[in-house]
């Protein structure tokens, strides 16, 4: 009896391992797919990038004395702004520009030869549009060398008409068709020890004089002192207030708004950084540009110039 | 008497000794009996029916990789090859292998922070062959807020638009969001890469049609294909096929657009992902990463790398890339 009970036992047995593996073969609950992760693991350095697009800009055709804006610009065509973007890796604080200018006035050449793009182009914070309106445009460190021919119908502080040269340096402003004269108390190669310089609040144009007495006319006078061998004053007042202005010892004159670079950094300055945040890696923001042409350049292809955003972190 | 006593006891003794000597001689024979005997017992195993795989090693880490770059092996930290072995550790043939990785949810540029990358969203695949092509296995864009220089149809706030990232090279791309639903838009992107030296193709207003052309305009265009297998059945994306890259350079890859477009755009690009939107259906360019049959105990390498792009915030970013496997032919 016992005998038969071991018999039957290692039977089912048999049976049950049998059952179990064809079972598995007529479609249990194998799986047929499988998937296996690996996990990856990337640390970045810190780079502080910046890219400035486009990459290039032309205007044309621009009058001398006139506006080169999206209508004109022929690259894009009609672009109107230009796209700072941290493409970096770190948090960029501050952003300023640079801009190219010409390393002698332009002026009387008889060619195009000393002109600089990067010396017309004007930079505005506000591209709410497309068409950008005609104010709200700063120069980034536009030069200006003192006039080559004596301007007979100017005075100069002490009222010598035309200004006694050996006393007075002066030339314009140029802002596309408005110009504004401006007279400093000193003269090659001391500018750089100027007291003070006397800009006309009145532009001078085509049509009309503007101011030209600086003794007893509508002028404006800036205090400059000594910062880092310049002559620096800031411009509060007047048409041209928002400007930081800088003479170095040969006369050279410069207006900057969107340079923040020495000598446009004393302290008070009017030169502002065109963004003061946080600009995180992937961000961007824009700046509206045009380019003011002054009358007087020379017809034709104007030297190439080059303006850079430049970055920091603090 | 002494002398009967003595025979009597010769005899015994040799009585005594031939009952040695038998004993002896029958414990020889059994013990010679013990050594040649034998038996065998059946072994037998049924293994089940198990499709397993195994990706090696577990984790890749790159170090100091600077924005807009592709990984270099010289990176690498721990394990010093730039590549994956995919081992089938199961007991059924493999037929088919593919990937896909992490991404993450929302766009992380502008975010400043590492975290809200993803390292799976970096991650290029190859065949370990001569010449073969790394491709994102199943990279994910989002779209982003103004760019001054990018030209769109008109009107423009039709468009919503984007970059497809590749370490230094950057395509535009735009899709048509006026109906909110983007499953059947029109998808455009730009044939010449945007980098820090060089604009791209940023004027997407006249195109080659569709999207795998090969015209004379800057940009080629396309109507996405609603899915309809699930699951992502019902329009739940629009996909196409598509080239990135110049007419002759360009790479294969399937684009497919989330089908909610009202707020945000979400597109995937990829090559590797057979689970991605439309990868089963009419789309053309995803491939396995391999048909070949990987039988049990075999092994496959994928060389792997990450294309980092620029405005990639610095720090550690973790993802992770899968592979999955397929077995055909196999019960359950």
């Amino acid at each position: 009896m016992k005998r038969r009970l071991w018999i039957g036992a290692l039977v089912m047995l048999f049976l049950g391992i049998f059952m179990g593996s064809a079972s598995a073969q007529l479609g249990g609950n194998l799986s047929v797919d499988d998937s296996d992760p690996v996990y990856i693991t990337v640390n970045l350095s810190t780079k502080t990038m910046v890219d400035v697009e486009p990459y290039a800009l032309t205007w044309s055709p621009v009058d001398p004395g006139g506006v080169g804006d999206n209508d004109t610009e022929t690259l894009g065509p009609n672009y109107f702004a230009i796209q700072i973007e941290n493409i970096g890796s770190h948090n960029i604080t501050h952003v300023w520009f640079n801009a190219t200018y010409p390393s002698a006035s332009p002026f009387a050449r008889g060619s195009a030869a000393y002109t600089d793009a990067g010396n017309y182009v004007v930079l505005s914070s506000n591209t709410s549009s497309n068409k950008p309106p005609a104010d709200g445009f700063w120069f980034i460190n536009r030069v200006e060398y003192n006039e080559t021919r004596e301007l007979v119908y100017l005075r100069d502080p002490d009222g010598n008409m035309p200004p006694n040269s050996s006393a007075y340096t002066y030339g314009r402003f140029r802002n596309a068709s408005n110009e504004y004269f401006w007279m400093l108390d000193a003269v090659s190669p001391n500018c750089n020890a100027s007291t003070y310089i006397r800009i006309g609040n009145e532009s001078h144009t085509r049509t009309q004089t503007g101011t030209t007495n600086f003794q007893t006319g509508n002028y404006s006078e800036i205090t400059l002192s000594n910062y880092a061998g310049w002559a620096v004053g800031h411009i509060s007042s007047g048409p041209l207030s928002g400007y930081e202005v800088a003479v170095n010892a040969t006369c050279a004159v410069f207006f900057s708004h969107w340079n923040r670079d020495l000598p446009f950094d004393s302290p008070g300055t009017e030169a502002v950084y065109a963004y003061n945040g946080t600009l995180t890696p992937g961000d961007s923001f824009a700046m509206a540009i045009k380019v003011y042409v002054p009358y007087g350049i020379y017809e034709g292809q104007s030297g190439q110039g080059t303006i850079w955003a430049i970055v920091n972190d603090v | 008497m002494r002398t009967a006593q003595l025979e009597i006891k010769a005899r015994s003794s040799i009585e005594l000794l031939l009952i040695l000597l038998l004993l002896l001689f029958f414990s020889s024979f059994v013990s010679a009996a013990n050594v040649t005997a034998n038996d065998t017992i059946q072994l037998w195993v049924t293994v089940a029916e198990k499709t397993m795989v195994d990706i090696q090693p577990d984790q890749l880490a790159w170090q100091n990789v600077p924005p807009g770059s592709e990984t270099l092996a010289s990176q690498a930290v721990g394990f010093p090859k730039e590549a994956v072995q995919i081992e089938n550790i199961g007991s059924t043939n493999i037929s088919y292998i593919w990937f896909n990785n992490s991404y993450p949810s929302d766009s992380p540029f502008g975010s400043g922070l590492s975290s809200e990358y993803d390292a799976g969203n970096f991650v290029v695949v190859r065949r370990n062959e001569t010449n073969a092509k790394y491709f994102f296995v199943n990279r994910v864009e989002y779209n982003e807020s103004e760019v001054i220089y990018l030209q769109l149809p008109s009107p423009e706030s039709d468009w919503a638009h984007g970059r497809f990232r590749s370490a230094n090279q950057e395509w535009f791309w735009a899709v048509n969001v006026s109906t909110g639903v983007c499953n059947e838009s029109e998808f455009r992107i730009g044939k010449v890469a945007h980098n820090q030296s060089q604009l791209g193709s940023v004027d997407l207003r006249t195109c080659d049609s569709p999207l795998t052309s090969t015209g004379s305009e800057p940009c080629r265009k396309g109507n996405l294909q609603a899915t309809t297998l699930a699951p992502y059945a019902n329009g739940e994306w629009g996909y196409a096929d598509l080239y990135i890259g110049p007419n002759g350079n360009y790479e294969n890859y399937t684009v497919a657009v989330y089908w909610n477009c009202s707020s945000y755009v979400k597109a995937m690009f990829y090559h590797w992902d057979m689970d991605a939107p439309g990868a089963q259906e009419t789309a053309n360019h995803p491939e396995y990463f391999s048909t070949t049959t990987l039988k049990p105990g075999e092994h496959i390498i994928a060389n792997v790398k990450l294309r980092v792009p620029y405005g990639t915030a610095a720090g550690n970013i973790t993802g992770a890339l899968t592979v999955t496997v397929k077995a055909i032919d196999v019960g359950g």
